[in-house]
């Protein structure tokens, strides 16, 4: 940590709110794609995102200065989104229980690919593929699903997503060969769409 | 070695975690195996396509909202703080 992170942690410890938002805001982006992997939905990762931010602030007197920000937030947002599933499927539950329907279960998502020099029917694909590859890695077990997040998508290095996780070295390892090995065979089924983008999927 | 001890080689392989020996004792085998070369081949394509997964957008009120919320939670904490 920085001398410039350190004295807005220490403001932010004596409710800077300001302080604690100029030491967020590089993290703003990361945290809400972390969220949106788990969650699918905007709206719910927006949440999600927002409360993992409100419980860094309740808790950053007990930041510690030898760790980082990012990976402090990291497992915070890990365990908020860990949380909101939760929450979600007692929700469901309930819902079932009381037999009421509410025409949506959120798990359809619009994505938005950026603009690019791409042809119509290539934009298509690109989407067709981003959404197949986050609909399996969303359907991964847990563990599976978050060190898949944090090294293909978010690109943390194996030591940083041992201390984020808690983990060895030689666990993110073999956790990380196991979740591409999983996600590459569940995408096996979906190997027409990946042929037209000239894929090695056989 | 079994195929298999070289296939638990294969995704650090991808990331450039192996030590050099390593890396060329995996090297060596598929250049064999056509299986081990379909599987490095497949994980590394499918390893390619979640890099190049888009960032998604900040909702536009995302940062309005975040602040209205710690705002007010340090307002709850400054009054019951002035309370006691």
């Amino acid at each position: 940590m920085d001398l410039d992170e350190e004295k807005l942690v220490e403001r932010a410890c004596n409710g800077d709110v300001e302080a604690f938002e100029q030491l967020i805001e590089p993290y703003h982006s990361m945290v809400y794609n972390l969220a949106f992997h788990y969650l699918k939905e905007y709206h719910d990762a927006s949440e999600a995102a927002q409360e993992a931010f409100l419980r860094a602030f309740k808790a950053v007197k007990t930041f510690k200065k030898n760790s980082t920000i990012k990976t402090w937030l990291y497992r915070i947002t890990i365990n908020t989104c860990l949380d909101t599933i939760k929450k979600k499927k007692n929700e469901k539950r309930l819902i079932y229980i009381n037999e009421a329907k509410d025409g949506s279960d959120g798990s359809e998502i619009e994505l938005q690919i950026p603009s690019s020099d791409l042809k119509p029917d290539q934009i298509l694909e690109q989407k067709a593929i981003q959404k197949v590859i986050r609909d399996e890695i969303s359907k991964l077990p847990k563990d599976s699903k978050t060190i898949l997040i944090l090294r293909d998508f978010n690109d943390l290095s194996y030591e940083e997503i041992a201390k984020i996780l808690n983990i060895s070295l030689g666990t993110v390892k073999s956790r990380l060969s196991r979740a591409r090995n999983s996600l590459k065979d569940n995408l096996l089924k979906y190997r027409e769409l990946f042929n037209t983008n000239g894929s090695q999927i056989k | 070695m079994y195929c298999e001890n070289y296939r638990e080689m294969i995704s650090p392989y991808i990331d450039g975690m192996l030590t050099e020996n390593e890396r060329a004792i995996l090297e060596k085998h598929v250049l064999d195996c056509d299986e081990c070369k379909n599987e490095l081949e497949e994980i590394k394509f499918v390893t390619e396509h979640c890099h190049q997964l888009e960032k998604m957008p900040l909702p536009v009120d995302f940062k309005e909202q975040l602040h209205s919320k710690l705002v007010n939670i340090e307002g709850i904490r400054h009054n019951s703080r002035n309370s006691s």
